[in-house]
């Protein structure tokens, strides 16, 4: 055991960044106590506020996942998932607080001009790449450039409102903007503004080797095996380190629980069904919801669900409180709207607008002169907690008259079957969420981007009058005015009942007792900043 | 006679490409759309579909996959934009390890266990081994699999319950890594050459030129030993070959179990993805390797019987 290393210190030192501009910098600390049976609510930052823990700084931390990345190059990056990953090696210009709260990262601070119609960043200093290249204004337009230009990429349009990117000096650059900037900063804390350095971008390996300017570098990748992440050596801020290294292994959810019984792994997601075994091993357990919502999405364009009476029916047809606690044993946040309680986009006003109410439904569905009810295409993803959920789903639904047929559908083939060929009427799917509260309601809610039948709004109907408050919404940067306008759409579109929206859930993390600082992002994408081992 | 069936490989390679290149219009889902993203747009996943060259006809398509697997290149993975050549030459290694684990846990305890209930027929010491061998056929490996490890790594910290550490990196480590998963893999085995055996051996024992031997004063262990165990080991030979084939598909449930990234493991995670080149490069490889692996099997025929060196 070398140094002492004081996690008060670390905790000092976010607090310092904390005070820097963009946005509300939120305060909120949250309980994540294994000993609650609530789970918690949107996480804080670091919560560790009791005594100071010496870490092992000697110690390699393992941590376990179903996947790894789709690509090591994150402007390619096919899949929500990879940031977990991606983060630990690339940084990005805005960082996020476990509640999703925007603070520096690349960027220092960020300032709108008075028309809306550019955002100079200014950039930390001193930063450089894996590779020894310099991070500055140049490295930022190059990175952003290729985003919405490069062969492969994946990215492009979550950067159309930026025109172009303009080098103001060698640390700081003016975004040029075309439109609504509301969701920018966001949409930079995530895989979009994650910094590659410029020497690599003609690299073929980079989707395996990856070059960014973040805490640890990749020492050895093993696709389907692990990942071996080392201390980078200049990191811009060695607080953030406080181990040897990290290890990512690719396991089952089985073999995941035997290596965190054994200690050989140190954290990992597991299963509802597994929860009790961890427990019983002396795992730590943490549960809170991210982003991420399981829906019956509807094809509006099908069956009778282009009438907002009968959706409104299904709406109150379903016992959410009853289906969390059947389906997930209690692991979950019934929920009619698509963000969880404590993000800024969730409506207080929307909360109460559904309850379970069958009597109600009949009535609806009677004034849409449904009074027989009707039958729909169901479709369900072959997964177990789907297949449950869809047979509650059916059997709520029946008692109202309405027949649900249910259809399985492979999980690799899911969204391409329901958002691409438009197989079924409606789909029980899950929704991971996006950097950008905007963009989940743009994409399942307005009319998809070519104007066509397929997308994530597979129909393409859109929701009345969501666009003219969704342009509201991203013509502002103020945080506070934004987060009104964007909680004034999503009781837009749980008044319309755009879809079936059922639970959050809060599926439980476990983790070895001498974890410290391995915090829960509401955003389902941890960042790992300060995460350490005890000293044994 | 190798090079004959050597030859004969061809055709069968052939063959087994067609299947190969052909999943992709069974299986469902657009390789174009995986790749393109969660949110592309329609234009965009056109755009990959050219690269990927998927708008060429059929045949240009063929001629494209098998001459670039005549180069040993088999594609990239969709999900993991890795080189298939190159995973299935990692995870090559874990899957062998653990088939020859097995494998050597079913010869030591198989054969031994064989010639015990071979050399007193009927006795207690038969009844009981053919009863073993019969449970031991019976039980499912990934229950197996989960009652030792429970037992033997978690609640005693014996062996490793999951995990691999290749023999470069440290020998011991590498031979506890196997343990579990070799005894799990080769118990069935093991029961099915013990069963083999002993029948087979119980005939050569009976045969007259046993009964000369025995009555020249030759030992019990040469009469076993040199004589009853070479030709009665011929269908064992051919069991071992059959169980290198179901080894090997064995072992896909014991990679995943223990946490083996081998080509087992591999071939679960692109199914599941449908990452249809590295399903392709599966098919290809386990097909190759099972064929080679009966090519042995039928060489050291000519080992142990001279009649069929000849053929």
């Amino acid at each position: 055991m070398r140094t002492k290393k004081r996690l008060g210190a670390f905790i000092a030192v976010m607090a310092m960044f904390l005070g820097a501009c963009g946005g509300d910098s939120g305060t909120e600390n949250s309980n994540n106590d294994s000993s609650t049976t609530q789970p918690a609510l949107a996480g804080g930052e670091s919560t560790t506020t009791g005594p100071e823990v010496e870490l092992d700084e000697d110690a390699i931390f393992v941590m376990s996942g179903a996947v790894g990345p789709t690509s090591f190059d994150p402007h390619k990056s096919a899949s929500s998932f990879d940031n977990a990953t991606l983060a630990l090696t690339y940084d990005r210009l805005v960082h996020l607080t476990a509640s999703s709260e925007p603070i520096p990262g690349l960027a220092t601070s960020w300032e709108l001009s008075d028309d809306n119609s550019s955002i100079l960043f200014t950039l930390r200093e001193d930063v450089t790449f894996h590779d020894g290249t310099p991070f500055n204004a140049e490295a930022v337009k190059a990175n952003i450039e290729r985003v919405k230009t490069v062969e492969g990429g994946t990215l492009s349009s979550q950067l159309d409102m930026v025109d172009t990117v303009e080098i103001v000096s060698d640390n700081s650059v003016l975004f040029k903007l075309n439109g609504s900037p509301g969701a920018l900063i966001l949409t930079l804390s995530d895989a979009a503004g994650m910094m590659v350095s410029p020497a690599a971008f003609e690299n073929p390996k980079l989707a395996l080797q990856p070059v960014g300017a973040g805490m640890y570098e990749v020492a050895n990748y093993e696709p389907n095996g692990k990942i071996e992440y080392r201390p980078y050596a200049d990191y811009w801020e060695p607080e953030a380190i406080n181990v040897a290294g990290i290890d990512f292994l690719v396991q089952d959810s089985e073999a995941r629980l035997n290596a965190l019984r054994e200690g050989t792994v140190h954290l990992g997601l597991i299963e509802s069904s597994q929860e009790q075994s961890a427990e019983e091993a002396g795992l730590k357990i943490q549960k809170s919801p991210t982003l991420a919502f399981n829906h019956m999405q509807l094809n509006r364009a099908r069956s009778e669900f282009g009438n907002p009476l009968v959706r409104q029916a299904m709406n109150y047809a379903i016992d959410r409180e009853a289906i969390v606690d059947a389906v997930v044993n209690g692991n979950g946040i019934p929920s009619a709207q698509p963000f969880p309680p404590g993000y800024f986009a969730h409506s207080a006003d929307a909360e109460s607008i559904y309850s379970y109410n069958p009597e109600k439904a009949r009535e609806l569905l009677a004034e849409a002169g449904l009074a027989d009810g009707f039958s729909f295409d169901f479709r369900v993803v072959a997964l177990p907690e789907f297949e449950a959920l869809g047979q509650v789903l059916q059997a709520q639904l029946a008692e109202v008259g309405i027949d649900a047929q249910i259809t399985a559908l492979s999980p690799a083939d899911a969204a391409q079957s329901f958002y691409f060929r438009q197989e079924g009427d409606a789909a029980l799917l899950p929704w991971g969420g996006r950097p950008d509260p905007s963009m989940t309601l743009e994409l399942l809610y307005l009319e998809n981007a070519d104007g066509s039948a397929e997308g994530r709004n597979p129909g393409g109907v859109p929701i009345e009058g969501l666009e003219g408050v969704l342009n509201e919404a991203n013509a502002l940067t103020d945080a506070d005015a934004r987060a009104e306008k964007l909680q004034e759409a999503t009781a837009l579109v749980v008044e319309q009942a755009a879809e079936l929206i059922v639970y959050f859930p809060t599926a439980p993390s476990a983790q070895n007792e001498r974890v410290v600082g391995a915090d829960r992002y509401l955003s389902g994408k941890p960042e790992y900043r300060g995460i350490g081992l005890a000293a044994e | 006679m190798i090079g004959k069936r050597l030859l004969a490989l061809i055709p069968l390679m052939f063959f087994v490409t067609l299947i190969a290149f052909s999943l992709t219009f069974f299986v469902p889902g657009d390789p174009a759309i995986t790749l393109a993203g969660e949110d592309a747009s329609a234009d965009q996943v056109e755009k990959v579909r050219d690269e990927l060259g998927l708008n060429d006809p059929i045949y240009v398509q063929y001629g494209r996959f098998v001459s670039d697997l005549a180069q040993g290149d088999l594609g990239t993975s969709l999900i993991t934009k890795e080189p298939v050549t190159t995973a299935l030459m990692r995870g090559f290694p874990i899957t062998l390890s653990i088939t020859f684990g097995a494998l050597f846990v079913a010869v030591a305890i198989g054969i031994p266990a064989g010639i015990l209930a071979a050399s007193k027929p009927g006795s207690l010491i038969d009844r009981f081994a053919t009863l073993t061998a019969t449970i031991g056929v019976a039980v499912p490996s990934y229950w197996l699999a989960l009652v030792l490890i429970l037992q033997l790594a978690i609640y005693r910290n014996i062996f490793p319950a999951v995990g691999y550490t290749s023999f470069t990196d440290s020998p011991k480590e590498w031979v506890m890594h196997l343990i579990l998963p070799s005894i799990t893999l080769g118990t069935a085995a093991a029961a099915e050459i013990a069963r083999q055996l002993r029948g087979s051996l119980v005939e050569s024992l009976s045969q007259d030129y046993i009964r000369t031997a025995k009555s020249k004063g030759l030992s019990t262990t040469k009469i076993v030993g040199k004589h009853a165990l070479k030709n009665a080991s011929l269908p064992v030979v051919t069991v071992l070959g059959l169980q290198i084939s179901a080894l090997l598909g064995g072992t896909v449930i014991i990679e995943q179990i223990f946490g083996m990234p081998g080509i087992g493991s591999y071939a679960i995670r692109s199914v599941v993805a449908n990452d249809i080149p590295a399903i392709q490069g599966v098919v290809v490889f386990s097909v190759l390797i099972t064929v080679l692996a009966n090519l042995l099997v039928d060489i050291s025929y000519g080992y142990l019987n001279p009649k069929v060196r000849q053929a």
